[in-house]
């Protein structure tokens, strides 16, 4: 097994649901070694959401739950035992990183604020990921992804003008959040060496990676300031040459206004067009009605006489953006992917084997790699509580008793 | 209070429009002294607007459009337009800009012995661009062996795609993520485009150069990191990769609806285009929105007894709900309804978003002084760190306002050559086409 690039990372994780394990497991998929925390009666409710094989329910078999904790070790405690929270700040003294997503108020309520956890590692990282954040009038409120989506990010203007806005599909901003999380775990890991080897509390307020986001919300953010206009859910089809159309088989999005709009003419084999003023120039082609025009007349036509993989080959040849509106069949059908490796199968003791999503990002160096599959429910409680913390088989089975693990 | 994670770092970027600019953004925020490779040979399309010569007329239909290639301060786009485009102002705070002809022999010999003084080098252009430049891997370790070099092309260096260019939505729709989301009544081609992508591709490309870094401090070996967009972001979809993989089965979008919560939406207040979001997920938080809805029969209706019910009957459900909302105001329910425990929020234009006490109070928005545009804010850093503060220290940079620094201090060019490189257009701050 070659080097990993997070190899001499300790984390520990109590994050449940999907922003929280998304980091954790960017940080395990690259190597550090991740402890994860979940609650004796049921474990993540992940473990409940699914998808299942034959849509059957079990803890052991969540897609989602699958996916998010791959590289993981797993154990379980009942942080509100006394007991449980001895054990754990055991573990908080053997850690870099501790990294949880619960609101702001728990960790204080439970004894585990980042001043307590200072007190037994000064050198441990904190790393809080909440829908506010762990300051501010909203603190305390509650949240999910859409409503995140909502009042920090863009859905204002996703969708249709005359309708209502219409979310991300997925949990797309979580899981964005998610990746800041872990690039910040890294930024605390260098502040602490030049510190000297104290830690400190990093603070992830979901609201902000989604008012901050580069899915066009940061930009509209500044150009509203520019004309004191706030931005509208376009009409679909007013674009020049651009936008999302049907064609033979499916759907593809094609972006060929502007200075591409020669080129597309040339995909189209209309290069006689460029002379129809309501095309010619470049104040031309941004009128929403010359668009409409075009996008009927001349491009929608053509885009149904081709397939997806037809227009999206003919339009790289010519230089128009563009690209198929694939689902998951057409996507794990697509050769392109298969053969560099996107997929991997893995095996789980329990759920079996399935193709997963692998690596995002391939490191020269330090790759990849799967060295477990997600933990069963307290699948490493012998191996960490017993190796680390000196507990023998005999105080296990007594804490199982007592519900602590 | 110490100093920022990656002082001391220095990262040349030759990125472009969104995600790539997205990702050094993060990098420059939090320390790295992140020096752009930019041209006055000609505009490079998109980073620094559509046109370098924006016309009145442009400018009339944006204004039509409300949005596009001519929307600038004051629908001005004044004598540089390049200084006030879009993605430069998001992206662009707290990092330099500098100017150098790549295709010539000299600018690249210019940016080798950048390089040698440098950390990282990162780009986000399809490969066979690269390879025009000649600037590969093996290349800028002849100039420094410990370089970590980041490629964050759309679908990565091999393949049948690997050449194919594309923007954020593009790669949304090719990701899965287009198909899967939108109204569910409505055909893929009436929800409107999403650029997620771009998000998720700045956010990793940020965690692989601060990880590529941690590696190299502890072994002094740095590598080539490959971040294709669309492999990024295709884990993002992994609810319905596993659902095809176990079941065989292809997930249709869900609009707003959540499985495990209900009612669950968008919904309809007073005033136009005024919206507020309801994410109800347990008996607890329906009770707590039948009482501000001051709606005792409907908590007891049985069709809407638990989570279950209320998702078999939100059809039912949602008119109720929404008939009540269109009385509310958006920004004055929502404290209402958090004070008794609902998740909900107002979906906030950018206006509103800008003035959001919680985001006031946070700092978030942070105003900054620019030499050709108007001050306006800008948003933070993506988190923030309890013994590491930081707010933004500069606006985004006039396109070849450092090249002093770069040229004179970092490289230590004299006078004379100074002057000759910018005679011959390699130093400059004006597109060379507007000055003919």
């Amino acid at each position: 097994m070659s080097e990993m690039a997070l190899s001499d990372v300790r984390v520990l994780d109590l994050t449940r649901h999907v922003a929280g394990p998304f980091c954790t497991k960017m940080l395990a998929d690259y190597g550090a070694d991740v402890i994860k925390v979940e609650r004796p009666d049921g474990g993540d409710f992940t473990r409940r959401m699914g998808p299942f094989p034959d849509d059957v329910p079990h803890p052991e078999k969540s897609g989602l739950f699958l996916h998010l904790n791959t590289n993981k070790r797993g154990v379980t405690l009942n942080l509100k035992s006394a007991t449980a929270r001895g054990m754990l700040l055991e573990l908080v003294k053997r850690v870099d990183v501790v990294v949880e997503n619960f609101a702001p108020r728990v960790m204080p309520s439970l004894g585990l604020a980042y001043e307590d956890l200072e007190r037994v590692n000064p050198g441990v990282i904190l790393v809080s990921i909440s829908n506010f954040g762990q300051t501010g009038p909203y603190r305390d409120y509650k949240a999910s992804e859409i409503v995140l989506h909502g009042m920090g990010g863009n859905l204002r203007s996703l969708g249709l003008p005359e309708r209502e806005p219409v979310k991300y599909g997925s949990h797309v901003a979580l899981r964005q959040s998610g990746l800041i999380g872990a690039a910040a775990t890294v930024a605390a890991l260098f502040t602490r060496e030049a510190r000297g080897g104290e830690g400190e509390h990093v603070d992830v307020a979901i609201v902000e990676t989604q008012a901050g986001s580069q899915d066009r919300r940061a930009p509209q953010l500044m150009t509203a300031q520019f004309v004191n206009q706030v931005f509208p859910r376009r009409a679909p089809g007013a674009t020049m040459a651009s936008g999302t159309f049907p064609c033979k088989d499916g759907y593809v999005n094609v972006t060929g206004g502007g200075n591409r709009f020669p080129r597309a003419l040339e995909m189209l084999g209309r290069p006689e067009l460029i002379e129809d003023p309501r095309f010619a120039t470049p104040e031309a082609r941004l009128n929403p009605e010359n668009s409409e025009d075009f996008n009927r007349e001349i491009l929608m036509p053509w885009l149904m006489q081709h397939t997806m993989q037809e227009v999206w080959t003919l339009a790289q040849k010519a230089h128009v953006l563009s690209g198929p509106i694939y689902n998951s069949r057409a996507l794990m059908d697509d050769s392109h992917f298969r053969d560099r490796g996107m997929w991997v199968d893995i095996d789980h003791p329990v759920a079996g084997r399935y193709t997963y999503p692998g690596r995002p990002i391939i490191m020269g160096e330090t790759p990849w790699q799967l060295r477990r599959p997600a933990p069963q429910l307290g699948e490493h409680n012998e191996e960490v509580f017993g190796d680390a913390l000196g507990y023998d088989g005999q105080s296990l089975a007594r804490l199982r008793g007592l519900g602590v693990i | 209070m110490s100093k920022l994670p990656l002082e001391g770092v220095r990262i040349v970027e030759l990125t472009h429009i969104f995600a790539g600019p997205y990702a050094t953004m993060h990098l420059a925020d939090w320390g790295a002294d992140l020096i752009r490779l930019e041209t006055v040979m000609s505009l490079v399309l998109g980073t620094r607007g559509q046109h370098a010569k924006v016309s009145k007329e442009m400018i009339e239909q944006s204004k039509l459009a409300g949005t596009g290639a001519g929307v600038f301060p004051n629908w001005d786009p004044g004598p540089r337009p390049w200084n006030r485009s879009t993605s430069m102002t998001s992206t662009g705070r707290n990092k330099k800009s500098m100017t150098v002809d790549l295709l010539r022999p000299e600018g690249l010999e210019i940016l080798g012995k950048l390089i040698a003084k440098s950390d990282v080098f990162i780009e986000n252009n399809v490969p066979e661009t690269m390879d025009k430049l000649k600037i590969t891997y093996d290349w800028l370790r002849e100039w420094n062996p410990q370089i970590i070099m980041v490629r964050m092309p759309a679908f990565g260096l091999s393949g049948p795609y690997t050449n194919f260019r594309c923007l954020g939505m593009h790669v949304d729709g090719v990701s899965g993520h287009s198909y899967t989301r939108g109204y569910p009544d409505e055909e893929p081609h009436r929800r409107g485009e999403t650029v997620a992508a771009d998000a998720a591709a700045g956010a990793a490309g940020c965690f692989a150069v601060m990880t590529a870094l941690w590696h190299r401090r502890r072994t002094g070996k740095g590598q080539l990191i490959e971040m294709p967009l669309a492999e990024n972001f295709i884990p993002f979809m992994a609810e319905s990769i596993m659902d095809y993989n176990m079941n065989g089965r292809v997930r249709e979008s869900m609009g707003n609806k959540d499985r495990w919560m209900a009612p669950h939406g968008v919904y309809p207040c007073r005033g136009e285009d005024k919206w507020i979001t309801l994410a109800v997920g347990s008996d607890e938080e329906w009770h707590g929105l039948c009482e501000v809805m001051g709606d005792s029969e409907l908590a007891v209706d049985p069709r809407f007894r638990d989570t279950d019910a209320r998702w078999r009957n939100q059809d039912e459900l949602d008119p109720i709900i929404i008939e009540w909302t269109r009385q509310q105001d958006h920004r004055e329910v929502f404290n209402r309804l958090q004070a008794r425990g609902v998740p909900s929020g107002p979906i906030l234009d950018e206006l509103e978003a800008l003035e959001d006490p919680h985001m006031v109070d946070r700092g978030y928005y942070q105003p900054l002084e620019h030499a050709e545009m108007p001050t306006i804010k800008y948003h933070g850093p993506l988190w923030s760190m309890s013994k590491t503060p930081n707010k933004l220290r500069k606006a985004p940079p006039l396109l070849g306002e450092h090249n002093p620094y770069v040229y004179r201090e970092v490289l230590g060019v004299s006078d004379e050559e100074y002057d000759r490189l910018e005679a011959e257009g390699h130093i400059g701050m004006d597109i060379l086409e507007t000055l003919s």
